[in-house]
């Protein structure tokens, strides 16, 4: 005949048992919550690289949504590419002009006609850079109805922007 | 589309016409106070660098009256690109006047400064030329378009 736990003799092991369990399960809570601040707080801040990829993908879902004739919306799209590679040159082309300037600034002995050199060469690229921007922007326009620019004129592309000021101010 | 990234890049060709002997003026300044013991051209070098920063505020002004005219054109589906052209035009053209303004006080101020005293006042960048250009300008897929 199996012999029965007296109650009085179960009750404390139950009890014990739960305890443990209970100190288990605060312990991998603690563990989770700490892991949890621990993964928040290592978490790299996305670079503006990222952030543009982000924000770029974001407006061609954008474009998408709001653009209903799919090669109108196709096409657009390939223009946003057109105008990510513009800006992008913009703001390499005018990190490089500052630099070559603070060269020549920091030159005592630099001429005006090495100023006037790097001014020509700047003008140049920076006028080649307008006229595709001011193409594509025309493209944008005949590509779009009223209603659909109005929608889509007002997003911002805050990355772009920021690599664009931060080579802008002087 | 997207008035503010183009207005951005309008203001960016318009703006990149400036030089960066405009940028970080205060440090200048004391340099040149820290650095040019002689009374008389500390002075006049001094007053050179208050011409400077003039230019410098007023390039602010006419930036922030640009930015707005800028983003009002780019804006307007209506408005066609000789329009915006013609509103361009004349910043870029105002732009490159300061430009050769401040260039003269560059030299203006090269004339009352000697070598070692430039050499302190504005120190060679850290970064060579060809290392600036870091933004990357590579073309992107058009991943996530339609096919």
């Amino acid at each position: 005949m199996p012999s029965e736990t007296p109650m009085r003799d179960r009750y404390p092991t139950i009890l014990r048992l739960t305890r443990v369990k209970r100190a288990s399960l605060t312990a991998l809570a603690l563990v989770a919550v700490l892991g949890g601040f621990a993964a928040c707080a290592s978490k790299p801040k996305p670079t503006l690289e990222q952030r543009a990829e982000t924000e770029i993908q974001a407006y061609k879902a954008q474009i998408e949504k709001t653009v209903a004739d799919p090669a109108r919306a196709h096409q657009l799209i390939a223009a946003l590419d057109d105008w990510e590679r513009i800006v992008r040159q913009a703001a390499s082309m005018a990190q490089d002009y500052r630099a070559k300037l603070q060269t020549l600034d920091a030159d005592y002995s630099a001429t005006r006609d090495a100023y006037a050199a790097l001014f020509r060469q700047h003008d140049a690229q920076r006028a080649a850079l307008i006229q595709q921007a001011l193409a594509l922007r025309s493209q944008a326009t005949s590509l779009t109805t009223d209603a659909e620019w109005e929608q889509l004129k007002q997003a911002r592309l805050t990355a772009l922007e920021e690599m664009l000021d931060a080579v802008s101010t002087p | 589309m997207l008035i503010a990234t183009l207005t951005a890049l309008y203001l960016l060709f318009w703006s990149s016409s400036s030089t960066p002997l405009m940028s970080n003026l205060d440090q200048v300044e004391k340099r040149i106070k820290a650095n040019v013991e002689d009374a008389a051209r500390r002075e006049q070098a001094l007053q050179i660098v208050d011409r400077m920063e003039d230019a410098n505020k007023a390039y602010w002004t006419q930036r922030e009256k640009a930015a707005k005219s800028l983003a009002a054109l780019i804006g307007n589906r209506a408005t066609q690109p000789p329009a915006l052209k013609s509103a361009l035009d004349p910043l870029l053209a105002d732009a490159s006047r300061v430009r050769a303004q401040l260039v003269d006080l560059r030299f203006q101020l090269k004339s009352v400064l000697t070598a070692n005293e430039w050499a302190a006042v504005f120190p060679p960048p850290k970064v060579a030329p060809s290392a600036g250009a870091k933004v990357k300008v590579a073309r992107r897929g058009t991943e996530g378009s339609r096919s």
